[in-house]
């Protein structure tokens, strides 16, 4: 075991008075009303900022190696949750108030993207110097950062989307019509990567080469999907 | 004969507003679809089914072709 500083403990202690007073105002303020839900949040954010400094210093004091990592992702974690007790209390007050024009479909589609952006980047980008044998274990750690960066993604865009209407909505007409468009456009990139068969056998391309390039069709065709997602809900669908 | 390539127009929110200045929350829940397919509507950026201009009608106590009018692009 480390011993921390008498500086570190007690600056902890005067965080965790603080982070404390801030939750004592918070459910003072509630009075006779049910617990509102950006009351809620902003409770579970101030915990979150009080646990920051305490792993940090628990990683110190048990571990013998501090690190800002986890205190960091805490602390990161309780202002997304702050920022959405925010959103909650406006759209409470003034629940007409439209604050973002983009539904929670187009902000998921934009989740995804990113996310096949990130893969674009991260395995195409290192297939050429990885050796053959290493392009497995390279397709595997890229489609568990797509899972990550997805599921991360959608979390915060859920915490933070503030028309709470359309979240648990059952899909309607504009949204089956938007997305019966988007997989149309996609089809088409599908329907290449079909055709792309004959001409990689008649080429005899290396085997990781012509699944490189079936791969590379199939996330072509869900970028299409996912743009024209965002671009459906955002221009109509004529 | 071309055909001309035509654009629907609609009168929805000026519907709403005249019976009794209706929500786009309160229309959305009576035809059956969400509050940003109504702004979506409104808005002309999204031509809603039969049904639904049917339920519309209905709701305004109108006729579809009252509700929305074909305007040939120039």
């Amino acid at each position: 075991m480390n011993a921390a500083t008498s500086g570190q403990i007690i600056g902890t202690v005067l965080w965790l008075g603080s982070c404390a007073g801030l939750a004592a105002c918070v459910v003072w303020q509630k009075g006779s009303l049910p617990l509102l839900r950006e009351q809620g949040l902003a409770l579970i954010a101030l915990g979150l900022f009080a646990l920051a400094p305490c792993t940090y210093l628990a990683m110190q004091v048990f571990r013998g190696m501090p690190s800002l990592v986890p205190g960091a992702v805490q602390f990161s974690g309780g202002l997304l949750l702050l920022a959405a007790a925010w959103r909650a209390r406006k759209q409470r007050l003034d629940p007409e108030a439209i604050e973002s024009t983009w539904v929670f479909r187009q902000k998921s589609a934009a989740v995804v993207l990113l996310a096949l952006g990130m893969l674009i980047f991260s395995y195409f980008g290192s297939l050429g110097d990885v050796p053959a044998a290493e392009a497995p274990a390279l397709f595997i750690d890229t489609i568990v950062l797509l899972i990550v960066v997805t599921i991360v993604g959608h979390i915060v865009v859920s915490v933070l989307h503030s028309p709470g209407d359309d979240l648990a909505a059952p899909r309607d007409e504009r949204d089956r019509a938007v997305d019966l468009l988007s997989l149309r456009n996609a089809y088409y990139l599908l329907t290449a990567a079909f055709w792309t068969m004959p001409v990689i056998i008649i080429a005899q391309l290396p085997l990781l080469t012509a699944l490189n390039i079936w791969f590379a069709l199939l996330v072509a065709a869900e970028v299409v999907y996912y743009s024209s997602v965002i671009a459906y809900y955002r221009l109509g669908t004529g | 004969m071309g055909k001309k390539k035509s654009t629907i127009s609609n009168r929805i929110r000026e519907l709403r507003f005249k019976h009794g200045e209706m929500t786009q929350q309160e229309l959305a829940k009576l035809i059956g679809v969400a509050r940003q397919t109504v702004i979506a509507m409104e808005q002309g950026r999204f031509s809603p089914s039969l049904e639904s201009a049917l339920r519309l009608a209905q709701v305004f106590d109108s006729t579809v072709d009252e509700i929305f009018s074909l305007e040939p692009e120039e």
